[in-house]
């Protein structure tokens, strides 16, 4: 089965990515700061990461550089789910390595959803 | 403390003054009376003394008439003298008065004013101007003004403007921009607002400048932590926005379960309603974002073409939807140097008005010409248009015009705001022409190149 983490500390975000995702069939766990979703990480190995950047603990920019550092796990594509929307943010994202970046408030979920499905079959 | 003292000399240095002024005179006409008694007893005497002993005492009545005339003369002779001195005084000290009239309302003055003479020179340099600067008039009053008064920009770097300059150059007002700071003797950067007038003489010719500036720091803070407030309340609000946002979608997609036509109807308006408010909220943040950093102009060479074609397919189907016309005039391949992106910004909230506030059946015609060295864009409408009194608030942030609210009560209020804020950035000018209940015209010129 497909996995899918979330990061992702707002609970009904969380929720309604979680309802989406498993309706299309995924296997979904979420962490709720950015070391919970390190450690997830390391265990579970996901198909895919849907990460926030404003997380307590540890932010998204700095899990997205652990991620890409470290050989295992720098393949796996990190989708940025944010409402930081300013060039700069997402700039700097992109050029950590995530596969794409969305603003939260100014995409429907259906978008989100579609997106996962892309880049799980190799799109870009 | 300092103040106190000074205007205590100030006292005193007058008191002398007048000491002197008015003894002068007292001992000039002393001088002069003692010196014709004087001539006058030795000459009574003597004539006295010989009349009187010869026994003809019919000259002796005449000596006597003589002093008399003698006498008269001089006390005329002294009266005239001493009104001529008390003229040249209170003459002396009313001109004085004004001087020191004039000074005081220089010192007590909360702006800085600095006067700048013939020969670039600082003339007067009034106590706010010490304070503000910390530079003392003593000390810098009679020096080249570029060499004590240094404005500086945002990045400390000096302007490549001089506004005294530009005074004595044009004869007219002229401001500082914005965001200009003065260095402060320990060269520190002073935020100031500041503008520059002529002084003409009778003739009418400048013969210096008068600069006035204001500390502007409280306000920059404060504008700074209204900014930081904003931009903090938008990324706060968007976070719950987005997630009712997701959660009702999932609800409408009934991919929680099955959903009745009214139950659907409801989702729809919840949806509705809470896209409009995180437009809301996008707007109010794009504009904390302009400005907090002034966007830099990227050029680019593309044809008028293009552009407008750009427009046209971003919003040709959100016209036709509303039934509206929306046609393009554009005069054959012709290119320009500017910034495409702010321009197509700029046309783009004008069409988009146009489009929102005109009725179903209306025209809306985008046209680009030449003009000179300028390009104009216009974009006409037969819409509801803008009332007369209204006009020259539409482009202040967060205003609409009374028939707008009504037409379109979710609007923000914030496209032309944005849109003047980029014309100006890349040089152009918009206008407005429009008759309420017939429709508006707006005009954008910009120059045909714009330096990058």
């Amino acid at each position: 089965m497909i996995s899918i983490l979330i990061a992702e500390d707002e609970e009904f975000i969380l929720r309604a990515l979680e309802d989406n995702l498993r309706q299309e069939g995924y296997d979904v766990v979420s962490a709720k700061d950015g070391e919970e979703a390190i450690e997830m990480i390391k265990e579970k190995k996901p198909n895919l990461i849907l990460l926030d950047l404003l997380m307590p603990k540890k932010d998204g920019f700095a899990v997205l550089e652990e991620l890409k550092r470290n050989p295992e796990l720098r393949l796996i594509p990190v989708v940025v789910l944010s409402n930081l929307g300013s060039d700069h943010d997402i700039k700097r994202a992109l050029q950590l390595g995530a596969t794409d970046y969305f603003v939260k408030s100014q995409h429907p979920i259906a978008e989100v959803i579609e997106k996962v499905k892309k880049v799980l079959r190799g799109e870009k | 403390m300092e103040q106190g003292e000074k205007s205590q000399l100030r006292a005193r240095s007058h008191w002398w003054r007048t000491f002197i002024a008015s003894n002068r005179a007292l001992g000039l006409q002393a001088f002069l009376i003692v010196l014709f008694l004087t001539i006058i007893a030795w000459g009574f005497f003597s004539a006295v003394n010989y009349y009187f002993v010869l026994g003809r005492l019919t000259e002796l009545a005449l000596v006597g008439a003589q002093v008399v005339f003698i006498i008269v003369l001089n006390i005329v002779f002294v009266a005239v003298l001493s009104k001529a001195f008390r003229d040249i005084h209170s003459g002396e000290s009313e001109l004085h008065l004004e001087k020191e009239q004039s000074e005081a309302l220089l010192a007590s003055i909360g702006d800085g004013v600095f006067g700048v003479t013939l020969d670039r020179k600082i003339g007067v340099f009034n106590r706010a101007a010490e304070q503000i600067t910390g530079f003392n008039s003593v000390n810098v009053t009679g020096k080249p003004y570029h060499e004590v008064l240094k404005f500086v920009g945002d990045d400390g770097n000096a302007l490549g403007y001089d506004v005294i300059e530009e005074v004595f150059k044009t004869g007219k007002t002229a401001m500082l921009p914005k965001k200009a700071s003065i260095l402060s003797r320990d060269g520190k950067k002073i935020p100031v607002s500041d503008s520059a007038a002529p002084v003409r003489d009778a003739q009418g010719s400048v013969t210096g400048v008068v600069v006035a500036f204001r500390d502007v720091t409280k306000e920059h803070e404060l504008e700074n932590i209204k900014m930081e407030f904003l931009s903090l309340a938008s990324h706060q609000l968007r976070t719950p926005l987005s997630g009712i946002k997701w959660l009702i979608e999932t609800l409408d997609a009934e991919k929680i379960g099955p959903l009745t036509k009214e139950q659907k109807e409801y989702v729809h308006f919840i949806l509705q309603n809470n896209d409009r408010m995180i437009k809301l909220v996008n707007d109010l943040l794009s504009v904390i974002r302009l400005e907090g950093e002034t966007p830099s102009v990227n050029a680019s060479t593309f044809t008028l073409k293009e552009l407008l074609d750009e427009i046209y397919e971003g919003l040709h189907f959100v016209a036709e939807r509303g039934g509206i016309v929306f046609t393009l005039e554009v005069p054959g391949e012709i290119q320009i140097t500017s910034d495409r992106v702010l321009l197509k910004t700029i046309i783009d909230v004008f069409v988009s008005n146009a489009i929102v506030y005109s009725k179903k059946g209306g025209r809306i015609v985008l046209v680009a010409k030449l003009d000179g060295e300028f390009v104009q864009f216009s974009v006409s409408d037969d819409g509801i248009g803008i009332p007369k009194e209204e006009r020259k608030n539409i482009f202040s942030k967060f205003y609409r015009a009374s028939n707008a609210k009504v037409v379109r009560p979710e609007g923000t209020g914030l496209g032309l705001y944005v849109s003047k804020f980029l014309a100006d950035i890349i040089g152009g000018v918009i206008q407005v022409e429009s008759e309420e209940g017939k429709g508006s015209i707006f005009r954008l010129t910009v120059p045909f190149r714009v330096n990058k």
